[in-house]
């Protein structure tokens, strides 16, 4: 059963094809990384705390958010330390497909992007200041300026869906081969942006 | 900024293709011949020094790409613009398939925007600035040191 502010936060949208509660769980930076994480495995709000680099309380806090607003679930339990640590994964991913972006109100978009262009910034910088970013030589950066007709611009967008999709199946294949103990777990950062410039930058 | 497209045509980046009478002087103009772009064993071939200077510059201009699209409005212009980031755990076979997919979809933006221009240049229909930007890395590996 979905928790009660999930259901709440979406009856009213629940028309309009939008997941509310999606969006006011990740519009908050950490809420954001959080959900990430337990995308990518189970996790409780201590080590969550230790990869984001924060306190556990103020972790254990947005942690209780996305639960409330049905973005993860409690998957465990276990004694530590004379207390009970919570495991969760995700039910939700963070984001939304092109008609359902359509239907996020004008004030929740831009503050989302900002947040997520935010958090896909801090990943590349860490992930340069560890020296990790050049850690395997085939990763990719690309960036490519151009100018495209309607069709043109209709082609790359799909392009762009179609290969998230198969990241997606990527890291379902991953993680059947991880499970089954085979090779060890390399953490991953993709990054997709496709938008429009004002003409004079071209 | 002359003198930057001037070490571009030296070292072969770009190539002039005409020249036009402009207030009693001669206006040159160039197209590009090679793109900013190495793959694989090219890539790997680059001196590290200068590997860690060619990021930074690359992340600056799509940095500065975004901010002023943002800034300017064209970033939302289009309600289908894609934006993506995902975090995974993959193996090595995972990690290979991924960067595989990746050099695919650039090489399919490439002959979208070819084929583009192709139908620009004979159709009356204004062309839409684009921007695409692809990344895929290991993440920081504080991740790893937590569990990850």
């Amino acid at each position: 059963m979905p928790p009660k502010a999930a259901k709440k936060a979406n009856r009213k949208t629940a028309d309009a094809g939008i997941d509310i509660a999606l969006v006011k769980a990740i519009s908050h930076p950490d809420r954001l990384l959080a959900l990430h994480e337990l995308n990518k495995r189970v996790a409780s709000p201590t080590d969550l705390a230790q990869v984001l680099g924060v306190e556990v309380n103020y972790i254990a806090y947005h942690v209780r958010v996305l639960e409330k607003y049905g973005c993860i679930e409690l998957v465990d339990t276990k004694p530590r330390r004379g207390a009970t640590e919570h495991f969760y994964r995700a039910t939700k991913r963070a984001h939304f497909r092109d008609e359902e972006w359509l239907n996020v109100p004008a004030s929740l978009r831009e503050p989302w992007i900002i947040t997520a262009l935010e958090v896909m910034g801090q990943d590349i910088s860490n992930s340069l200041a560890q020296g990790d970013f050049e850690a395997h030589p085939d990763r990719h950066c690309s960036h490519t300026p151009g100018l495209v007709d309607k069709q043109g611009w209709g082609e790359v967008q799909d392009l762009l869906t179609e290969t998230l999709e198969r990241y997606f199946d990527i890291q379902a294949g991953s993680n059947e081969r991880l499970v089954e103990g085979e090779g060890e777990a390399i953490p991953m950062a993709v990054s997709m942006v496709g938008f429009a410039t004002a003409p004079s930058k071209d | 900024m002359a003198y930057h497209v001037r070490e571009l045509e030296k070292f072969g980046c770009i190539e002039l293709i005409g020249t036009k009478p402009r207030r009693g002087a001669t206006e040159h103009f160039y197209r590009a011949t090679k793109r900013a772009f190495f793959v694989g064993e090219d890539w790997v071939r680059i001196p590290r020094s200068l590997r860690e200077s060619l990021i930074g510059n690359h992340l600056a201009i799509a940095g500065r790409y975004i901010s002023e699209a943002l800034e300017e409005g064209t970033f939302e212009a289009r309600p289908d613009r894609h934006h993506s980031w995902t975090r995974m755990l993959v193996d090595e076979q995972g990690w290979t398939d991924s960067m595989a997919v990746l050099l695919e979809a650039l090489d399919k933006l490439l002959e979208i925007q070819g084929d583009s221009s192709a139908r620009l240049e004979k159709e009356d229909e204004p062309a839409i600035p684009l921007v695409i930007s692809l990344m895929g890395f290991e993440a920081p590996s504080s991740q790893v040191a937590a569990g990850g």
